[in-house]
């Protein structure tokens, strides 16, 4: 059984109809993702490589019960995630780049403290696993309100809060996108050396960075307008020659890296 | 587990508030303005005979101040669901949240106790300062026969705050429900005259707005000492508006999680 699998899954965003748009009846819908097909082992650091717009984000919510798939199945440890949406909840955990998804008032632990009693553990556990995870993740300042954190601080809070939950599968959406290149090499080494090699986990993350794929991903998917041009591992994927950003630039339609 | 979740969510509200304490004075300071306003107007009629105010003892500052103390209870029971589903699609917190193997009701409850909490302390500092700064006239209260009518007032209010919810959930903004019943409801149901003093055509309307019979009921039992076979009929209409309300605000709530998840749209707003 993979940790991941997708069979034709199809998004396409339909413009919500009202009143106001019957005066611009040409409103289109956007496929933002379109038959895709995929298959993450367990254990493994999968990387989807792709352009801004590619469908990364889409895909990624999609596995995380957060958007309905238009058709299609998605599959996390052999559970649907549209029929057993409170299952995959327990299973999966998302390490979101964007910095809003905290209680900017409330200090980095009380805001670990919220999200781990909402992720079923007592008060006790939370405070035990908190403080062992803020140490590992190298927290600074865990009684500093969340405002006053730097932009590192805040990137590793989302990955306590995601580790609070002891998930099997973590997806990352661009985990290290306003990091600095010293900040986010030391994040990549502590996904692949801790939470891959040392507890097993599944790791799937999203990235416009060739680098940060390269460094880090077992296998890499290169995404572009909604499907999979090409996925294995770095050695499959230069077989035919080539660097990987010349790979990447002949099967997306932008050149940005 | 509901209990200590329902905790974090009170904890977390809390320690939000407090972090702004300069609102608790400012909020204390805007109840006193509001009170000293209806003072004043009731000062002016003090020594008019007025027919349609002697039912419920002729003191119009009286009479206003539990109509403002407890529509605006029932009126946070409106705004608190779409409250909650506003505020954490404008803070970006929802899908963190929606992520969690926590119940949507338990974040739509959770997120409003501090808020009704809050307002149970406002209500009741409206009746103490109005007792003690202002003299009011408050007489025997019924205390059952007023839990009745609050407990039979909330369930048609939070079925409209569902709503309420609903349509932000699924539309972000331009949530009708709570304009109509909030704003409206309150000039409909007579919060700050007696329905009487209305034309009979919009008195026909007003009879289709639950805040109408929670104030007619309240006034009876706080002003003019009735018990609860004098407000029987009032609280049967609002058992009425329950028995309707409830299972349509789910079914819309359900309908609108569809919908944000259709189109991925949790944290927009």
């Amino acid at each position: 059984m993979y940790a991941i699998e997708t069979i034709n899954l199809t998004k396409i965003f339909r413009p919500a109809r009202n009143i106001f748009s019957l005066r611009s009846p040409q409103l289109k819908t956007v496929t933002a993702i379109y038959q895709l097909n995929l298959k993450v082992r367990k254990g493994e650091v999968f990387a989807i490589l792709g352009p801004n717009g590619a469908g990364k984000t889409t895909l990624i919510k999609i596995m995380c019960s957060l958007i309905t798939p238009t058709s299609g199945t998605a599959l996390i440890n052999g559970y649907d995630v549209v029929k057993n949406e409170d299952k995959i909840k327990s299973l999966v955990g998302l390490v979101i780049g964007e910095e809003r998804s905290f209680y900017w008032r409330l200090t980095g632990r009380e805001n670990l403290e919220f999200f781990g009693v909402l992720h079923n553990l007592s008060l006790h556990e939370v405070r035990r696993r908190s403080e062992a995870i803020m140490g590992l993740l190298e927290i600074e300042d865990p009684d500093k309100r969340f405002y006053e954190y730097s932009t590192g601080n805040k990137q590793k809070l989302a990955l306590a809060r995601c580790l609070l939950s002891n998930s099997d599968v973590i997806f990352m959406d661009e985990p290290t996108k306003s990091l600095d290149p010293g900040v986010a090499s030391k994040f990549r080494k502590f996904i692949k050396e801790t939470l891959v090699e040392k507890e097993n986990k599944t790791a799937i993350f999203s990235t416009h960075s060739i680098q940060e794929a390269e460094e880090l991903g077992d296998r890499i998917a290169i995404m572009d307008k909604g499907s999979i041009k090409a996925c294995g591992s770095i050695n499959d994927l230069k077989a035919d020659g080539g660097s990987l950003f010349d790979i990447y630039s002949r099967f997306t339609s932008t050149r940005e890296g | 587990m509901l209990f200590e979740k329902l905790w974090v969510f009170l904890k977390r509200d809390f320690l939000t508030a407090s972090s702004y304490k300069f609102g608790f004075f400012l909020d204390a300071v805007g109840i006193i303005g509001a009170m000293l306003t209806f003072f004043f107007i009731g000062e002016l009629f003090k020594n008019s005979h007025i027919p349609l105010l002697e039912q419920y003892g002729g003191d119009y500052f009286s009479f206003v101040i539990i109509e403002v103390a407890f529509s605006s209870y029932l009126g946070s029971a409106l705004s608190n669901f779409g409250g909650v589903i506003g505020v954490e699609q404008g803070m970006g917190t929802m899908e963190a949240l929606i992520m969690t193997p926590t119940r949507i009701s338990t974040i739509l409850i959770g997120g409003s106790i501090w808020n009704l909490i809050f307002t149970s302390f406002r209500v009741v500092f409206y009746l103490l300062a109005g007792v003690f700064l202002f003299n009011m006239k408050v007489k025997f209260i019924n205390l059952t026969a007023v839990a009745a009518i609050l407990v039979l007032s909330l369930v048609p209010f939070i079925s409209l705050g569902i709503i309420s919810a609903s349509l932000i959930l699924a539309f972000k903004r331009g949530d009708p429900i709570a304009f109509l019943f909030d704003g409206a409801s309150k000039f409909l149901a007579g919060t700050f005259f007696p329905v009487a003093v209305l034309p009979l055509w919009i008195k026909k309307i007003s009879a289709f707005v639950p805040l109408t019979y929670s104030l007619r009921a309240l006034r009876e039992t706080l002003l003019s000492q009735g018990t609860l076979r004098d407000v029987w009929y009032d609280l049967s209409i609002l058992l009425l508006f329950s028995i309707i309300l409830f299972p349509i605000s789910l079914k819309c709530f359900k309908l609108a999680l569809k919908v944000a998840k259709k189109e991925g749209s949790f944290c927009h707003y």
